[in-house]
């Protein structure tokens, strides 16, 4: 068991420096394209391109119809996310029916496939 | 046997009042019944018939091995005791402070942090 | 002869508890220090204890000569070790910390601080079920007073909400052990793994599940975890990163010993009640994270995210050995990044004087250093290459993939919602148009930060340590040395 567990934590080691070479490889190649891009065209610094949404482009206020701080609730809901977080309502006794059902569904659970 | 069906119906008694009151004090009844059943339940694991208390006297160790009930549930739920009389009175403090602020003390009227 | 010098550290933390109070009465200025200097011993005393944990796997106390299952069994093998290392090192920046974050009441903070951190190191070093009840509870209660701290109603009604839950958790717990008690008559962990082994009753289920309800509330797994976001977010922020981060890692150590050392080998069913809790644990604490304005209550959901992840590491362990070093790996390293997130918000209120993400902005003028050690803490979170969360998470996914690669699939979706939910976490505290002054942090706030974000790229760049570590702490899994030398010896 030792000689496997030994195999299976350097197979990992390898993998980790290949995936945080090629990361670093990554970063280096952006940083690279950023310095030489920088130096034919130096884009001019304004706030519309600091919003959140913009990217970094200098959008017309017309084109951005993505409220900036709300984005984020609005795809909730629509993939309907938001109905766990009604679910955490407060309600202590919401709470403690939840503690009292998970234990007896576990008790359940271990009784009749360990017990029996 | 009795004690035991006695100390399972009084833990299922106080947790019904912990789940179904929304009195906040009716919870810490609740509380105070689950704890009194749960000892109950332990020391009747250690009763032997016709036991004595397990205080050894000059009767002899023999006859103290013979007759004496287990004295270990007994340690366990004096620790447990203090242990809910402490519980039981930062929760009362607690119910105290939450009544002078928000003026109820029912669960649903305290639901300020959700989500 | 080994010395088992982190039982000091907990009878220093506990007679300094006591001391601070009496002394406030005359002079209450020095409490602080006083609180320093009392965990910097504490640190002390459990780094000397490490070179004798390393040389014999196990340091074996019984107290009063007593032999083992008669008497009281106070055991440090290495996931001892490495949660009292947690944990006093945690202990003692967050007391730094709290030296310039804390103003009020600060007797009764420190007070309270210095019993959490011995009611978790007492947990941590018991071999016995009722000592763990015991310092479960003096863990809890000194929370409980801890989280109403600030005495607005909204930090009553959380602790008002703790405390019930946390009681009739500890309560169901009680009953478990008093079943375990009934069925073999003993109560020292090393004699009822050997003789849960020889008895098949329909009761040691029933036991199993109360235990793991009991300590699940503390652990804040899936149904039990409804109270933590509560507490997280009106707890003073430094004991908040304390108890979020040590408190569910001292009640997933607890349910480890239970199921891996008092129930092994009973069956794989245990195992995948694990998976099945940390599976839904994990996606449920991402997916409430993203809906989150509090940046406290955020992290809280993240922290229990993560433990979705720590408890599906071990789940598969026990199918696959590499899964409980992976486990292991990823509980220091949330506990790690967890403190350092939470710290760096204390700053944040200590500066702008709200969490609510929407109307911050900007931080990043304030202190360029706590930006980036912030945004170190969540690339970590996420599991970005280079940082101490990167290694543990690739070891998961490995372990899961062997065994259910379903679960890996699970995780990976879960990372990402991580990622959604950590960058917009940073971008609208420390991002923006805000117009905020340059200022200084003070020195005892930083260097806490400092010190655990290098801690959080550390593991990170040098994943074999890590590896190393959970390797060694996985050999105290190893039943049959942990029973032999405690009822031999």
């Amino acid at each position: 068991m030792i000689v496997r567990k030994k195999m299976g934590m350097d197979m990992d080691l390898l993998e980790l420096h290949v995936i945080g070479a090629v990361f670093l490889l990554f970063v280096a190649l952006l940083a690279l394209i950023n310095r030489w891009s920088s130096r034919y065209s130096k884009g001019k610094r304004s706030d519309t391109k600091k919003k959140i949404y913009a990217g970094g482009e200098d959008i017309r206020p017309t084109h951005m119809n993505v409220p900036q701080e709300s984005f984020y609730y609005i795809l909730i809901r629509s993939l309907k996310l938001d109905k766990f977080k009604q679910w955490h309502s407060g309600d202590l006794t919401r709470y403690l029916v939840w503690v009292f059902t998970g234990m007896v569904l576990i008790m359940i659970y271990l009784l009749f496939l360990w017990g029996m | 046997m009795l004690p035991y069906i006695v100390a399972m119906f009084l833990v299922a008694l106080g947790s019904f009042a912990l789940l179904f009151k929304e009195n906040m004090i009716k919870k810490i009844i609740g509380l105070g019944i689950v704890s009194n059943g749960i000892h109950l339940f332990v020391i009747s694991l250690g009763y032997r018939k016709g036991g004595i208390a397990p205080i050894l006297q000059d009767l002899g160790l023999s006859h103290f091995v013979q007759y004496a009930v287990d004295p270990l549930p007994q340690a366990l739920i004096l620790t447990s005791i203090v242990i809910n009389l402490s519980v039981t009175a930062v929760a009362l403090s607690l119910i105290i402070h939450a009544y002078r602020k928000t003026g109820s003390i029912e669960a649903r009227d305290l639901r300020r942090l959700n989500g | 002869m080994a010395m088992m010098y982190s039982f000091f550290s907990l009878m220093t933390l506990l007679i300094a508890a006591f001391v601070v109070p009496l002394v406030s009465l005359k002079r209450e200025r020095y409490i602080p220090q006083i609180a320093i200097a009392s965990s910097f011993i504490a640190l002390v005393f459990a780094v000397m204890t490490v070179p004798f944990v390393l040389q014999d796997g196990i340091i074996i106390n019984q107290m009063e000569d007593w032999s083992a299952p008669y008497g009281i069994t106070v055991a440090v093998d290495g996931l001892s070790m490495l949660l009292i290392l947690m944990i006093t090192f945690i202990g003692f920046l967050v007391t730094m910390f709290s030296f310039r974050f804390v103003k009020k009441r600060r007797t009764k903070y420190y007070a309270l601080l210095m019993l959490l951190q011995v009611g978790l190191l007492g947990i941590a070093h018991t071999g016995d079920l009722f000592n763990l009840f015991v310092f479960l509870e003096i863990m809890s209660i000194a929370s409980y007073i801890l989280a109403s701290y600030s005495r607005n109603a909204p930090a009553i009604e959380g602790a008002l909400k703790y405390l019930i839950i946390g009681s009739f958790g500890t309560s169901m717990m009680l009953l478990g052990v008093a079943f375990l008690y009934g069925l073999t008559g003993t109560l020292n962990m090393a004699d009822l793994a050997v003789k849960v082994a020889g008895i098949s009753s329909p009761i040691l289920p029933l036991a199993l599940g109360l235990l793991i309800t009991g300590l699940g509330v503390k652990a804040a797994i899936f149904p039990f975890h409804a109270w933590k976001p509560d507490v997280v977010t009106v707890m003073p922020a430094s004991a908040g990163a304390m108890f979020s981060a040590l408190s569910t890692s001292i009640g997933i150590y607890a349910i480890l010993r239970i199921v891996f050392t008092v129930f092994s080998g009973s069956s794989p069913v245990l195992y995948y009640i694990l998976i099945a809790i940390g599976a839904v644990t994990m996606a449920l604490g991402a997916i409430m994270a993203l809906q989150q304005r509090h940046l406290l209550r955020l992290l809280a959901y993240s922290a229990i995210s993560q433990v979705g992840y720590i408890m599906i590491a071990f789940g598969v362990g026990g199918f696959n050995p590499l899964g409980i070093q992976a486990g292991i790996f990823h509980l220091f390293n949330v506990a790690m990044f967890e403190t350092l997130l939470f710290l760096c918000a204390g700053i944040i209120k200590h500066k702008a004087g709200t969490y609510n993400m929407e109307k911050l902005g900007g931080m990043a003028r304030f202190s360029p250093v706590v930006s980036y050690a912030f945004l170190i803490g969540m690339l970590a979170n996420i599991g970005i290459p280079f940082f101490s969360g990167f290694s543990s998470k690739w070891m998961i996914y490995i372990v899961t993939l062997e065994v259910f690669p379903i679960l890996t699939v699970l995780a990976v979706v879960v990372s990402i919602m991580t990622l959604l939910y950590g960058l917009r976490a940073y971008a609208l505290v420390f991002l923006g148009n805000k117009n905020v002054k340059p200022g200084k942090v003070k020195r005892s706030m930083i260097i806490p930060v400092l010190i655990l974000a290098a801690i959080c790229l550390l593991f990170g760049v040098f994943p074999q340590l890590g590896f190393n570590m959970a390797a060694f702490v996985s050999q105290s899994f190893d039943n049959a040395k942990y029973i032999n030398m405690i009822l031999m010896g």
